[in-house]
């Protein structure tokens, strides 16, 4: 039988990828986000009885990230005045071959616009925006980890969505 | 596709593109998990077990001491109702415990 230690490291071998990922679009800086990543791992090792992973443990995993960053916030919110959001552009050339189409890096742009448009949402939009689209969460899990109403989270989302929606239109997004 | 369910795929494709962990970052996480001595979990009734032992003693104690007096008749009750009491604290301890990991747990996804 494994030990909680293997199904940790289990665990970052098999969700590792996804949790960092998520990690860099809740934290403002990398630091942070390898802050945030580590310290998710180590909470599960802490925490007491057995892990039920049997359900989208890529979700568990971020919600337990998502705790941690809510309790720790001003931290992280103190960090990021130091040193402000600087997103990496350099993605936009890493087109793979001299083919690829106006159209390509156009998308590209456009993700990487929704990305920098996302960080720029309040916390409150932002992290309900996170949970439902890269955790694969309900609006009834994202209300039990957030601990507020569905309603609240369904007009969160809404709301996160119209934003994100005028803020891409704005640079000239048609759908 | 309706707009709606196009603008979702986009952000949702924009949002997961993977972001690989440092690997110094991997490599001091996965240090950090086996340097973690194992977890030694002892059994949540073990401490009431424990407690409850203790008042007993202790009510044996001031029974064999003042026999037959005033505080020996109020140390039958009062331990009887410490019992009772870290039990049913105990009980809801667990229970509490219980529902507060279901919070971290996603079910039915």
């Amino acid at each position: 039988m494994a030990t909680e230690r293997e199904v940790v490291e289990q665990l970052v071998r098999d969700y590792g990828t996804r949790l960092y990922t998520f990690c860099r679009r809740l934290a403002f800086t990398s630091g942070d986000a390898d802050d945030l990543y580590q310290q998710t791992y180590l909470r599960i090792l802490d925490m007491k009885g057995t892990l039920d992973l049997s359900h989208n443990p890529a979700g568990f995993l971020m919600s337990i990230a998502t705790r941690i960053w809510s309790d720790e916030r001003r931290k992280f919110a103190r960090r990021q005045r130091i040193a402000p959001l600087n997103y990496n552009h350099a993605q936009v050339n890493e087109v793979p071959d001299k083919r690829s189409t106006e159209k390509m890096v156009e998308q590209q742009q456009t993700q990487i616009e929704l990305r920098e448009a996302v960080q720029q949402l309040s916390d409150a939009l932002r992290v309900p925006v996170l949970l439902y689209y890269m955790a694969d969460m309900s609006v009834q899990d994202i209300s039990d980890v957030l601990r507020i109403p569905q309603g609240t989270v369904k007009s969160r989302l809404h709301q996160g969505r119209q934003k994100l929606k005028l803020r891409l239109e704005e640079s000239g997004y048609d759908g | 596709m309706t707009d709606e369910e196009k603008f979702d795929g986009l952000l949702r494709m924009s949002l997961t593109e993977e972001e690989i962990p440092p690997p110094a970052v991997q490599a001091a996480l996965l240090e950090q998990i086996r340097q973690q001595p194992a977890k030694r979990e002892l059994s949540w009734w073990l401490p009431t077990v424990i407690g409850g032992l203790q008042t007993i003693t202790m009510v044996v104690g001031v029974n064999f001491m003042f026999p037959n007096s005033w505080l020996s008749l109020l140390s039958l009750p009062t331990g009887a109702g410490l019992i009772l009491c870290s039990v049913t604290l105990s009980a809801a301890a667990q229970v509490w415990t219980r529902k507060e990991r279901k919070r971290y747990v996603v079910d039915e996804l």
